[in-house]
């Protein structure tokens, strides 16, 4: 009888180890990197991302249980029909089991949906739209993992004690730029402020003054800068040329939200500055280290989506470790087990809609006088703990929750 | 002029029926999906050519009908949950309306004149697709279902897929080379060639043009409407400006005129924009690259180069 016990679990462990080591395929785990590596992304994404990935991969010495890890690259070229293409074949033909970055909304939606039909993994560290832990949500399939419209929107709000009552806002004339005056307005109202005004400005606008001159006169207490990249640096250089800031008016840059960013756009004009970042340096020694050991490497600061790549590739690999296989359900499953603690966040818990829930930060960007080093460019004002900033799971926003 | 209606010599069968048997063997070499792209990519391009090679139009704005039969399509089979063959349908007939319309508006002018009109249209869509609430902006209209062809086989097979997109492409191909060899088309190469005189022949160049642009721009919207199903999404990419300049590099790559110089054209293209997307070289710079070498070596393109390398044989071999 014991002996027939004994049998039948040598069987049962036996047919484990064989299932078990059958999953992770073809003895390697592949992780694409889609991304822009030639366009306007390519800053606070592109080749830093890809070094981040690697960075994450270096740290189980390139293999786990044996299977060795590989790193691919792709450039989407913000051609959501290219994006498509490569994910397809690198899921079809070259085997991946995982794509991270995914910086442009329309791309991430697009390869999110190829890597449901295919079951694969999606980690998102780049994309914005909070619609992908919402209408477009794939809790078995992918992980957002830095921020999200959502949250920007409210973590400006929760802002507006430090900030002040009465806002003007300056938008990028795009859908994205309209998404977040939304979120942001909504979350200022909800916080007992108003919006006095608002303009829109065509994308790539190089003279702001009109647009300044406007907020200027509208007598608000806080100027929102809504747009990003050169945008972003002109209007600011503007506001700062037509005194806003000496008046006391605050400047709250939504877009200029990396230290790459901020150090392209200089000290001088940025200064004063203040906006929510999902991430700083001064989290944790660990968080310094790793920029110090990023910017060894890659002669810049890491932007915020690039730490967080590092991060959800780093934890999507602990996972795959733990769980010997590189099933997107068990993988996740197994993520949302696990505290997150790394560079990127102290505290950080992956929630069953796909969404990485951790503190978010109001910071000021520091004066030319009180920088101290090349990249020491931001104080914090205010730490916002993740489950205030990000949309609460009781929203049920996510459809696929509910079966 | 050669008669229009010249049966095929023993050569071009030769060469018609080595390409038949590439392209139905391909899928099982190459990535079914990639191939897929490029044959859109290449039917978009061939009814680009039907406008240019034919009738000497260069329009500058053909993503405008690309990305509305694209939008078109993927609303009706993901809204209206519409079958293929009917999405394939609607688009083609929203990008021939928006083609009737802007063909009559452009058709009027002449040369670089044209080619920014047929610009200011194309931006105007853009700026709708950016607008309008179905399009989803900047995410795009995503998850478009495939559905199946006839009602019987899935799209989502990649080879069913590749199948039914060769299929189009062949039909596609076929009409245009009647029509570029019917009497309506040496009428358009008469008009290209010389207006006035086309003219004083008592043929009204206009509505010649007219019904080239649209036959031109349906074409093109059903490249589109196959694209948006086959890929399940349509974005703004579709009707930006790049795009109708990236299909006048396909066509004059491949070879201004020629039945097959679009086709090879999108190839290279394609082929580029997606297996170098992994390389880490600047691929734009790449594709300008050999955009310029080929302005400055072969001007008629690929296909052109290598017809004009045959005929010369063939003089040789004859005198």
């Amino acid at each position: 009888m014991l002996f027939r016990k004994l049998m039948g679990a040598t069987a049962f462990a036996a047919l484990l180890a064989s299932s078990a080591q059958a999953e992770i395929a073809n003895g390697r785990i592949r992780i694409g990197v889609l991304t822009d590596l030639s366009g306007g992304y390519e800053q606070n994404s592109g080749t830093g991302s890809v070094e981040a990935a690697r960075m994450a991969a270096e740290e189980f010495g390139g293999k786990i249980n044996g299977a060795t890890i590989e790193i691919l690259a792709g450039d989407h070229q913000n051609k959501p029909d290219v994006g498509v293409s490569v994910a397809n074949r690198w899921f079809d033909v070259d085997k991946v089991d995982a794509v991270t970055d995914l910086v442009n909304s329309a791309v991430g939606f697009a390869v999110l949906d190829v890597a449901k039909a295919k079951n694969k993994t999606v980690l998102l560290t780049s994309a914005g739209s909070a619609d992908f832990t919402g209408k477009a949500c794939a809790p078995d399939n992918s992980v957002h993992w830095v921020y999200d419209t959502y949250q920007m929107g409210k973590g400006i709000g929760l802002a507006v004690p430090q900030l002040g009552k009465k806002w003007f806002f300056i938008s990028a004339d795009y859908a994205f730029g309209a998404a977040l005056e939304g979120a942001v307005s909504g979350a200022v109202k909800a916080a007992g402020g108003e919006v006095v005004g608002s303009v829109k400005a065509p994308l790539g606008s190089t003279d702001f003054s009109s647009f300044v001159l406007q907020a200027q006169a509208s007598k608000a207490d806080v100027v929102a800068m809504n747009n990003g990249g050169d945008d972003a640096i002109n209007s600011v250089k503007a506001a700062r040329e037509f005194g806003l800031t000496a008046q006391g008016m605050k400047i709250a840059a939504l877009g200029m939200d990396s230290l790459p960013a901020i150090k392209s756009a200089s000290l001088e004009i940025a200064q004063d500055g203040m906006y929510v970042t999902p991430w700083h340096p001064g989290i944790s020694p660990e968080a310094q280290a790793f920029m110090d050991k990023f910017i060894a490497r890659k002669k810049t600061a890491p932007s915020t989506f690039q730490v967080g790549t590092y991060s959800a590739v780093l934890n999507y690999l602990k996972a795959v470790q733990a769980t010997n296989t590189t099933d997107p359900k068990t993988v996740i499953a197994q993520m949302r087990k696990t505290p997150i603690k790394d560079a990127f966040t102290n505290a950080g818990t992956l929630r069953e809609d796909g969404r990485m829930v951790h503190d978010v930060y109001l910071v000021q960007i520091k004066k030319p006088s009180e920088s101290k080093g090349e990249w020491d460019l931001l104080k914090v004002v205010k730490d916002i703990p993740g489950d205030q900033a990000f949309r609460p799971l009781s929203d049920g926003a996510c459809p696929a929750l509910k079966k | 002029m050669k008669d229009a209606r010249a049966s095929f010599d023993p050569v071009t069968l030769a060469a018609i029926a080595a390409a038949a048997v590439l392209l139905v063997g391909a899928p099982f070499v190459f990535y079914p999906l990639f191939l897929t792209k490029v044959l859109c990519y290449a039917l978009f391009a061939c009814a680009f050519n039907l406008l240019l090679g034919s009738c000497g139009l260069l329009s500058f704005g053909h993503a405008a009908y690309f990305g509305t039969a694209a939008y078109v399509a993927g609303h009706a089979a993901k809204v209206w949950g519409l079958p293929f063959e009917a999405c394939l349908a609607l688009g083609v007939m929203a990008s021939a309306a928006l083609g009737a319309v802007f063909g009559y508006i452009s058709i009027r002018r002449q040369g670089i004149y044209f080619a920014m009109i047929t610009l200011a249209l194309a931006q105007m869509i853009y700026f709708l697709a950016l607008q309008l609430p179905f399009t989803g902006a900047e995410d795009g209209l995503t998850a478009i279902p495939r559905g199946k062809v006839l009602g019987l086989f899935s799209l989502d097979d990649p080879l069913v897929l590749y199948f039914t997109t060769l299929c189009l492409f062949v039909g596609a191909l076929m009409l245009i080379h009647r029509i570029t060899h019917s009497t309506f088309g040496q009428i358009l190469r008469a008009i290209r060639d010389n207006e006035p005189r086309a003219i004083s022949l008592g043929f009204e160049a206009n509505r010649f043009k007219l019904q080239a642009f649209v036959l031109s721009a349906a074409l093109v919207g059903l490249a589109g409407a196959n694209k948006a199903i086959a890929f399940k999404l349509a974005t703004l990419t579709d009707v930006h400006w790049s795009t109708s300049g990236s299909v006048i590099l396909m066509t004059l790559l491949g070879g201004l005129g020629t039945l097959l110089g679009p086709f090879v054209g999108a190839l290279v293209v394609v082929t580029l924009e997606n297996y170098l997307a992994d390389s880490g070289l600047p691929i734009q710079a790449v594709i300008g690259g050999i955009f310029i070498l080929c302005i400055l070596l072969f001007r008629r393109g690929i296909v052109g180069e290598a017809q004009g390398w045959v005929e010369t044989l063939r003089r040789r071999r004859a005198g």
